[in-house]
């Protein structure tokens, strides 16, 4: 008994401890470790209580091509066609479904918003972009987000309690996945990105599609890597994330729409073939039907963006030219007041 | 699993509260289950190895009681020991020989296809808890103790999981003995063990782990580092062993107590000795005496003549520096030490000294040439190393220092803390202090290792020996 009354005193006294602590670490250091380690929580921090909706995207929103004379964010473009209403923008390099649930879940319960917009992007469903280094970085941002005490999400982090893997677990994953993770092209040999792209790096190409040269070799290989995969809905991470966001904004009553970025599939399909550009429609149209069916209103650029308009020509990216982004801007705006979402 | 993650905050209690909820016969099966299942959390496979290892050594033990031939006797311990030090050859020493002897082909013959390294994972914690069980069987052999009848109770003293996979080395006369003693449940010890663990994990996250992320810095471009960062860096990893070694210790320490077991002191201040052979009497003292029992006193020790001192102290210095790694920074670290031991002993540098002034001179140069051959033991490679050793003095650019003040007031606040419990360990510490003020520095250590501990990855640096 002497000794449940010892631990209990000490439990209520470090608990009383932990609130005390937790306020001295607002004041202190807190500022500087979401700097350090969650730094896109700045940019929500920032955002006016006033908005009426929140732009959540990646890089795609703020990259700008050389020699653009118009350098405006897509988010940027899209608050001036919809004069009536104020859009947030909170963006940073690669974010994906996972950093926008973190996010979502911290936004101001105060706000008033009459839609959230999440970014969409094709390839943070493939592997390469599932199992990058990147993630350390992105799921340690994600814990620091988390609505629990900060000096515990801090300690957390310490502990790593989040997805930490070592460069060359995340490489070896990736490599198993691009392995284990099927798909079916009707009359196609390869059914995983290992064969396909080992048959592309071996040459059997270059006699038969004349648009292959040495030269654009390695990028049909990155287009294999990053387009060539099939949304599995029960272990694709990002699915699970975005059913997420669905139920959040269900609860809070945001108006949801997701903003599927345009892909140069005029390249994909010159470089690769129609049996990459099948597999991309399959998996477009089923980003658009599951959510359409979930009540979240889906903006749909993924043949919308001419090839001209991307910028990065040796690596498969939604990087666009001022262009580009206008389109995308547009596209917003009119599924926007289509939906009368800015009422 | 290792002591700074969430699975051992709830492992330790968990294990805690069943080990006081079952009688004392059934206690040793908890700690039993416990510890393999720890052990086991790191890799399955190697748990046969500690199998192996413990059906040895208690064999072995059985054997020599019941044996009086002078020359069988001889042949178990023998075999023991083949067996044990075969285990540590294999996994950590193999592709270490291998790689030396393809050099020394390829020296001899001048062309010459080297054999291919193997692919050897090497099981954690295998030098201590073979160093642990090889002290048992010479101790039987020696007539020192008596074997071990219990099969569960000898077991336990091989994997006991607080000191399983980095030490303190226990003998079996200091260890078993307390685990077959009935454990009553006592605040003292919570609190002990504790305390313990609280001021072992404030220096294993917040000094040791924050002073890494500089040390990881400065080792990964020695070319291009300043001499300023490069001397900033030895000192701190100085101090990062330090605090990385004696935290994981003192957690142990602090875990066995809440057990009812004392574990064997590791560290006593070491950076306060004024001289190498006081630094190794208060440096991992549980491998230390290890040595000096083992192969420093049956090679004659301190008696005889100079050579035969000389041969002792090399002997037990480059073992050492290869029980730490199969490595040749290791062994020239180790050569280093004895070295300057063999030194002292010769000019009497080693006796202790009433004046201040010298003391305090001897305390100087003592820490500057530990933290100098530290540099070897850090080093990835010899060329690393001598690589450091040039830099230093090359580049007295003070631009690039980007270090802040942090580091330095959290080491100025551990040897602060370090300095205080000269005497006596932390725990032992705080009971001359008043509540409010016991109160005030666990809030201190408790803020600290909650907004402070290190963020990077970095698991404790005694476990890959």
């Amino acid at each position: 008994m002497k000794i449940v009354k010892y631990i209990t005193i000490r439990l209520v006294v470090a608990m009383a401890f932990s609130f005390a602590m937790d306020q001295l670490y607002l004041y202190t250091f807190w500022k500087d470790d979401v700097k350090q380690h969650g730094d896109v929580l700045e940019n929500l921090w920032g955002v006016d209580m006033h908005s009426d909706a929140i732009y959540f995207g990646e890089s795609s929103n703020f990259h700008v091509q050389e020699g653009d004379s118009i350098k405006h964010r897509i988010s940027y473009a899209l608050d001036s066609l919809l004069p009536s209403i104020s859009i947030a923008t909170v963006d940073n390099a690669g974010l994906h479904a996972g950093t926008y649930l973190s996010l979502v879940k911290n936004i101001p319960k105060e706000m008033n918003l009459k839609f959230v917009l999440i970014t969409l992007n094709y390839r943070s469903f493939a592997a390469n972009w599932r199992y990058a280094p990147f993630e350390n970085y992105l799921a340690k941002s994600a814990l620091m987000l988390e609505p629990s005490l900060p000096i515990l999400n801090k300690f957390m982090i310490s502990l790593k309690q989040y997805d930490y893997q070592s460069d060359e677990d995340r490489n070896v994953q990736m490599k198993l996945a691009w392995k284990n993770e099927k798909f079916t092209i009707p009359n196609f040999d390869y059914d995983n990105v290992i064969e396909w792209d080992s048959a592309m790096a071996w040459h059997t190409w270059l006699d038969v599609n004349p648009n292959l040269t040495e030269e654009n070799l390695p990028l049909s290989s990155h287009y294999i890597k990053n387009f060539a995969f099939n949304i599995d809905t029960i272990n694709n991470e990002r699915i699970e994330d975005l059913n997420a966001i669905v139920s959040i904004a269900k609860n809070r009553g945001y108006k949801l729409v997701f903003n599927l970025l345009g892909e140069n599939t005029i390249e994909a399909e010159k470089l690769v073939g129609k049996e990459l550009l099948y597999l991309m429609e399959k998996n477009r149209s089923f980003l658009v039907n599951y959510f359409t069916e979930k009540g979240v209103v889906m903006v749909d650029n993924f043949y919308q963006i001419p090839d001209s308009c991307f910028v990065d020509r040796s690596w498969p990216t939604e990087h666009y030219n001022y262009q580009g982004k206008k389109i995308v801007a547009e596209n917003i705006k009119k599924a926007i007041e289509a939906n009368e979402l800015h009422y | 699993m290792i002591f700074n993650s969430l699975e051992y905050i709830l492992f330790l209690p968990l294990v805690f509260v069943l080990f006081y909820l079952f009688r004392h016969k059934f206690r040793v099966f908890i700690l039993l289950a416990a510890s393999y299942y720890f052990y086991i959390s790191w890799n399955p496979v190697f748990i046969i190895l500690i199998f192996l290892s413990t059906l040895i050594d208690f064999g072995a033990g059985l054997s020599l009681e019941r044996t009086r031939s002078k020359f069988t006797r001889r042949l178990i311990l023998v075999i023991s020991i083949c067996a044990n030090l075969g285990f540590l050859f294999f996994f950590k020493y193999f592709n270490f020989a291998l790689e030396n002897v393809n050099e020394i082909l390829l020296a001899v013959k001048g062309s010459y296809q080297p054999i291919e390294a193997w692919d050897i994972i090497l099981p954690i914690g295998i030098s201590f808890y073979t160093f642990q069980t090889m002290s048992y069987t010479i101790d039987v052999y020696n007539g020192k103790t008596k074997a071990e009848k219990n099969l569960p109770y000898f077991a336990l003293y091989v994997c006991f999981f607080p000191q399983l996979v980095a030490g303190p080395i226990e003998r079996y006369n200091n260890l078993l003995p307390q685990f077959k003693e009935k454990a009553q449940l006592l605040i003292q010890n919570i609190s002990h063990g504790g305390r313990l663990i609280l001021y072992g994990l404030f220096m294993k996250m917040v000094i040791a782990d924050n002073l890494g992320v500089f040390v990881d810095s400065v080792y990964g471009d020695i070319a291009g580092a300043s001499s300023l960062n490069l001397l900033i860096g030895s000192v701190f990893y100085s101090f990062q062993i330090y605090c990385d070694f004696h935290g994981y210790t003192t957690i142990a320490i602090g875990s066995a107590k809440l057990f009812n077991v004392n574990l064997s002191e590791n560290f006593r201040t070491p950076y306060l000795s004024a001289s190498i052979t006081e630094f190794w009497r208060n440096w991992h003292i549980t491998l230390t005496t290890w040595f000096r029992d083992y192969i420093y006193y049956p090679l004659g020790g301190n008696r005889g003549s100079v050579l035969k001192l000389g041969l002792a102290i090399l002997t037990v210095f480059i073992v050492s520096g290869i029980w730490h790694g199969a490595k040749w920074t290791f062994i020239l670290w180790g050569l280093f030490h004895a070295l300057f031991v063999l030194f002292e002993k010769i000019v009497g540098w080693d006796k202790q000294s009433t004046n201040v002034f010298l003391k305090a001179i001897k305390w100087g140069v003592t820490f500057t040439l530990v933290t100098a051959l530290w540099v070897f033991f850090r080093s990835p490679d010899m060329d690393a190393a001598i690589l450091y050793f040039k830099s230093i003095g090359a580049n007295w650019d003070i631009e690039g220092i980007d270090l802040g003040v942090e580091p330095f007031i959290l080491l100025g606040l551990f040897v602060i803390s370090d300095i205080l419990t000269l005497k006596k360990n932390f725990a032992l510490s705080l009971n001359k202090i008043p509540s409010v003020g016991r109160g005030a520095i666990y809030f201190v250590l408790i803020f600290l290792l909650l907004s402070r501990s290190g963020t990077d990855m970095n698991p404790f640096i005694y476990f890959q020996f």
